[in-house]
């Protein structure tokens, strides 16, 4: 049975430097649909700290194994694993959050559209022939009595 | 009983949602009717981003447009609707479906409750009283159309949660067929529930404090389109709608007890 330590070593193979690989063209996708103006940068940053905290993971094993030991992970794998769902976790309930904000903004912008738009018409139609036009306008309450 | 005869604006609002075929009868309807004494009547209908003809309809049939550029649901047209009467100082706003479901004939009755000339449905409700909000229900009479066994059990549920949760004792939870008064506009000018509002709307009235009261009225078959709840769709509106209910007046109540806060009217 190895010691617990060799667990949460990782080789110093090429296959960290593949994660990292991995994680950097990650990043590159993220930039390039940054430049053609899909998703912004502010939306973007913590996706890309995110991705360059996992490349660092892998480029320095030994901090990471120390940081995985010293939380109570016995193999750096598990560790890695965790943060990576802690981390997504939290990017997707941020992404929901705005989401949902848009989503109401979107909702009240239609509405106000849509009633400008109607107050606009009506008062179109009331320059065009403001015989034919009805008795009030919106937005204008009737009239006092005497 | 005297009906009080003061002049009072009321604003008939209709969403549709591609209600070609039924939304012309409607309105025709509604242009007949008998002019109620003291009663100023305005119609507005809210296109919900229909890909048919409603909008050309409703302007063919003399009614005020709002066109949303796109398809809100039920909720944000109905809301689009409730914003204009309260800023338009509408005193009554009621709601009808566009699929001709609700006979314009009925819409007395729900005026007659809000002006405190109609039978006591409801607590704090009785002569010279008006309730915030009527709901028409199609299950107090027997006479009318009477939807399918399976909608009238999911509607028995809704009506079990909203006892359980708010206390409210109404018979027809889903009715689309209701009458807000000023501060029913008020408070649902602010937040309104986008989707399957109805149950939920109810929760968010009682737990800001709003009298709801009911009334008997005789409905009918839709008169064309579509419903939008078929499907498996029963199954996701009552699980949201369960959910919905719970958490619409227990964060309604919090937002009143600590007071109104920026951010806090998302519906």
């Amino acid at each position: 049975m190895p010691p617990a330590e060799e667990y949460w070593r990782l080789s110093d193979g090429a296959g960290n430097w593949v994660f990292a690989a991995v994680c950097f063209a990650i990043a590159l996708v993220l930039m390039r649909l940054i430049l053609r103006e899909r998703i912004t940068l502010q939306g973007s940053m913590s996706f890309l700290v995110f991705l360059a905290l996992l490349g660092g993971m892998v480029v320095f094993p030994d901090i990471t194994g120390w940081v995985a030991h010293a939380l109570g992970f016995s193999t750096l794998a598990n560790f890695f694993f965790c943060a990576a769902i802690a981390a997504l976790t939290i990017l997707h309930l941020r992404a929901l959050v705005t989401l949902s904000r848009v989503q109401l903004r979107s909702i009240a912008l239609t509405q106000e559209l849509a009633l400008q738009q109607e107050k606009l018409d009506r008062l179109a139609l009331q320059l065009a022939s403001p015989e034919r036009a009805p008795p009030r306008g919106p937005g204008v309450p009737p009239e006092p009595g005497p | 009983m005297t009906v009080a005869t003061v002049a009072v604006r009321l604003l008939v609002i209709i969403p549709a949602f591609n209600e070609q075929e039924a939304l012309g009868g409607l309105l025709r309807e509604l242009h007949a009717l008998p002019g109620e004494p003291g009663v100023a009547l305005e119609i507005v209908v809210v296109d919900d981003g229909s890909a048919d003809r409603t909008a050309e309809v409703a302007r063919a049939g003399g009614a005020r447009l709002l066109r949303l550029c796109r398809n809100l649901g039920i909720g944000g047209a109905v809301q689009a609707g409730v914003l204009l009467a309260h800023r338009e100082g509408f005193d009554f706003a009621v709601q009808i479906d566009g699929d001709g479901q609700h006979p314009p004939g009925e819409l007395h009755r729900l005026v007659e409750v809000a002006r405190g000339a109609g039978p006591d449905r409801g607590p704090g409700v009785g002569p010279g009283v008006g309730p915030d909000l009527v709901i028409g229900t199609r299950y107090r009479d027997a006479t009318g159309f009477r939807s399918t066994a399976l909608r009238r059990l999911g509607s028995a549920w809704l009506r079990l949660v909203l006892y359980a949760v708010t206390r409210l004792v109404i018979s027809d939870p889903t009715s689309g067929f209701r009458l807000y008064g000023p501060r029913a506009l008020r408070l649902f000018a602010e937040t309104y529930p986008y989707d399957f509002p109805e149950p939920e709307s109810l929760a968010i009235a009682r737990a800001s404090g709003l009298r709801v009261a009911e009334v008997a009225v005789a409905m009918r078959e839709r008169q064309g389109g579509r419903s939008s709840i078929s499907g498996a769709a029963p199954i996701y509106y009552m699980l949201k709608v369960t959910v919905a209910v719970v958490l619409a007046y227990l964060r309604t109540r919090t937002v009143r007890a600590r007071g109104p806060k920026d951010g806090d009217a998302a519906g």
